[in-house]
């Protein structure tokens, strides 16, 4: 039986793409949202918010977003968290390399915000439901 | 006067000189008192004579005629000895002209064997000078050169050749190469082939231009990238004799080409992130979710939202063009459905065109029409043609979509109403950047990279685009496939 998805903690170093995100996910989609400006923060944030998913950014300064996932799926609790990739660098090379760090999909930068809920809700279910 | 001569005289022809048997000359003196024929006796004096002996008796009768007959003989075999030496002395005389003929050709031929030796001597010096400059050239150009026999063993490297492959080549098979030289293919990893290495190939008979291998020397340090060419060397029946190979060293114009490349990448990562979220609020104030806006707020937020549209697709291509001019966009080889990815095309540039009051529809389609390639690609082609066909459309217009059978292939075509293509412009359609009016990339909005970018996408996968266009009537813009049909 699969859950929905309510909680999402954002990961992006651009405070104006974070602010986008999390006004994109709460109030057009109505999702709990963390935001995090840093991988860092990130692995201090995430124990105490249990996110069902991670939206992460790709190249991050000190840990970038494939550092960052390995590093939060070492803390407790959080080893299956769902993880997406949000990048603007999507050549099919780079897209297969993310995927072998244990992601779920990737969404492109620029991002539609009207539908980037619904886009993070479908590969939710996806992977709830034993989906690649 | 006639008188017997003391010896064989024969004949006197003049006074004091006769003449033996034998055409020896003999000097008889003349008798004191007579006188030469016809000569005053008084000046018949030049010799003194002995006085005459007193006259004898009479010869007999016989005697005479056996003595006369034996003058006569003797005459006549004296006649035929002179015919004899005569003819002896002509055939001696042809022989020696024979001979003198002979030394004559024999002095000719030696003039023309010194003359030919002379012309022989010029020609191995200016050979000499030949060679001297080519060899010159050879030890002094920046390239590369290399020759081998046909078995592959080398005949001659350059210094340049020495310096890229590290050692002399003499007693390397062609085979080895790869291993001896640390050849590897442009990405610097992947070894190379040996039966690629240009030269093998100019042995089999090929022209090669523009091979890109990587030289990475065992023991040696960063390597080297060279653009090689090889051709095979024929004699004058066509028979390959070797081959020649060519190695320029681009490594220089390889790393300006990768910090070209990461400049690139990077400006345009860094180009999209501001633009994403611009874009991102934009998007949401203008999707209603910040509140209601003002009528004149959403026309100005829509020209922001637009041109950043507008933006972004310009760096889009231009990390387009840049990956494909440097070999690394990515394309899928499997069947697509044209049909389908037409459709698809046409309903995803549905909103576009009816922004310019423009409609799109299907006026052809076939059935099952299969290509080999990367359906995304071809929708980002159709995508650029569909709105080229909608922005030079007048409002009100339609542009024309068809899918057709051609020999062997497919043929997409898009097709608009609008002014066409002026003649002039015509040769420059698929280049970078190009517009027929400079302020077209303004009015209408494009980026002058599209057609470009559909040209290298369509020839990518074995196929060919092309246009037509009659002024104010129509412009189509057509691209051909080669199908894979399935049973």
């Amino acid at each position: 039986m699969t859950s929905p998805l309510r909680r999402v903690l954002a990961v992006d170093d651009d405070p104006d793409i974070l602010m986008v995100v999390r006004m994109a996910l709460e109030n057009v989609g109505g999702l709990t949202v963390a935001c995090c400006g840093s991988g860092r923060e990130a692995l201090g944030v995430a124990p105490g918010f249990a996110p069902d998913l991670v939206l992460l950014d790709v190249m991050m300064p000190d840990l970038d977003g494939p550092a960052t996932l390995k590093a939060l799926r070492g803390l407790p609790g959080l080893g299956g968290v769902a993880a997406v990739f949000l990048t603007a660098k999507v050549q099919p090379d780079e897209v297969t390399r993310y995927r072998e760090a244990g992601i779920a999909d990737v969404v492109t930068k620029p991002f539609d915000p009207m539908t980037l809920a619904a886009t993070l809700r479908r590969i939710w279910d996806r992977v709830q439901g034993g989906g690649s | 006067m006639f008188r017997a001569p003391p010896t064989h005289t024969l004949f006197f022809p003049r006074p004091g000189i006769c003449y033996n048997e034998f055409m020896r000359p003999l000097l008889l003196p003349w008798p004191r008192g007579a006188s030469e024929p016809g000569a005053p006796a008084a000046a018949s004096s030049a010799v003194a004579l002995p006085e005459a002996p007193a006259p004898a008796a009479p010869f007999p009768a016989g005697l005479l005629a056996a003595f006369l007959l034996s003058v006569l003989l003797l005459v006549l075999w004296g006649v035929r000895q002179l015919r004899t030496a005569r003819r002896r002395t002509r055939e001696a005389e042809v022989a020696n002209q024979g001979l003198l003929d002979e030394v004559a050709d024999h002095h000719r031929t030696m003039e023309q064997l010194t003359r030919h030796a002379s012309e022989l001597e010029r020609t191995l010096n200016s050979m000499r000078t030949e060679a001297r400059i080519v060899f010159s050239l050879l030890n002094s150009i920046g390239d590369g050169v290399v020759v081998t026999d046909p078995d592959g063993k080398t005949l001659l490297f350059n210094p340049e050749a020495e310096r890229l492959l590290g050692q002399w080549g003499g007693d390397t098979s062609s085979g080895g190469w790869p291993a001896s030289f640390g050849l590897y293919r442009v990405d610097a990893v992947t070894p190379f082939p040996p039966e690629e290495v240009p030269f093998v190939r100019a042995l089999r008979g090929e022209e090669v231009d523009h091979v890109e291998m990587f030289i990475r020397l065992p023991n040696a340090g960063e390597g080297c990238w060279v653009n090689a060419g090889a051709k095979p060397l024929r004699d004058a029946k066509g028979a390959i004799q070797g081959a020649v190979m060519v190695l320029r060293d681009v490594t220089e114009y390889k790393r300006a080409e990768r910090m070209k490349d990461e400049f690139v990448s990077v400006v345009s990562h860094e180009l999209r992130t501001p633009l994403t979220a611009i874009k991102g609020a934009l998007g949401l104030i203008l999707g209603g979710v910040t509140g209601e806006l003002p009528a004149q707020t959403r026309a100005m937020l829509d020209v922001a939202n637009r041109n950043s549209d507008r933006l972004m697709a310009l760096i889009n291509d231009i990390l387009d063009i840049q990956k494909i001019e440097t070999g690394r966009m990515v394309f899928r080889r499997e069947p697509v459905d044209l049909k389908r990815v037409v459709e698809q095309a046409i309903e995803a540039n549905g909103a576009y065109a009816r922004g310019f009051g423009v409609g799109i529809a299907l006026a052809g389609s076939v059935d099952g029409a299969r290509a080999l390639g990367d359906a995304d690609r071809l929708g980002q082609v159709l995508a650029n043609l569909l709105s080229n066909a909608v922005k030079f459309s007048p409002p009100g217009g339609q542009v024309e979509v068809d899918l057709s059978r051609t020999a062997g292939g497919v043929r997409v075509s898009v097709t608009d109403h609008g002014p066409g293509i002026p003649e002039s412009f015509r040769p420059r359609v698929f280049q970078k950047f190009a517009q027929a009016d400079a302020s077209d990339t303004r009015q209408k909005g494009g980026t002058g990279l599209g057609l470009s970018i559909s040209k290298a996408i369509v020839e990518r996968m074995g196929g060919r685009i092309g246009f037509e266009s009659v002024p104010n009537e129509r412009t189509t813009f057509y691209f051909e496939l080669p199908v894979e049909d399935r049973a």
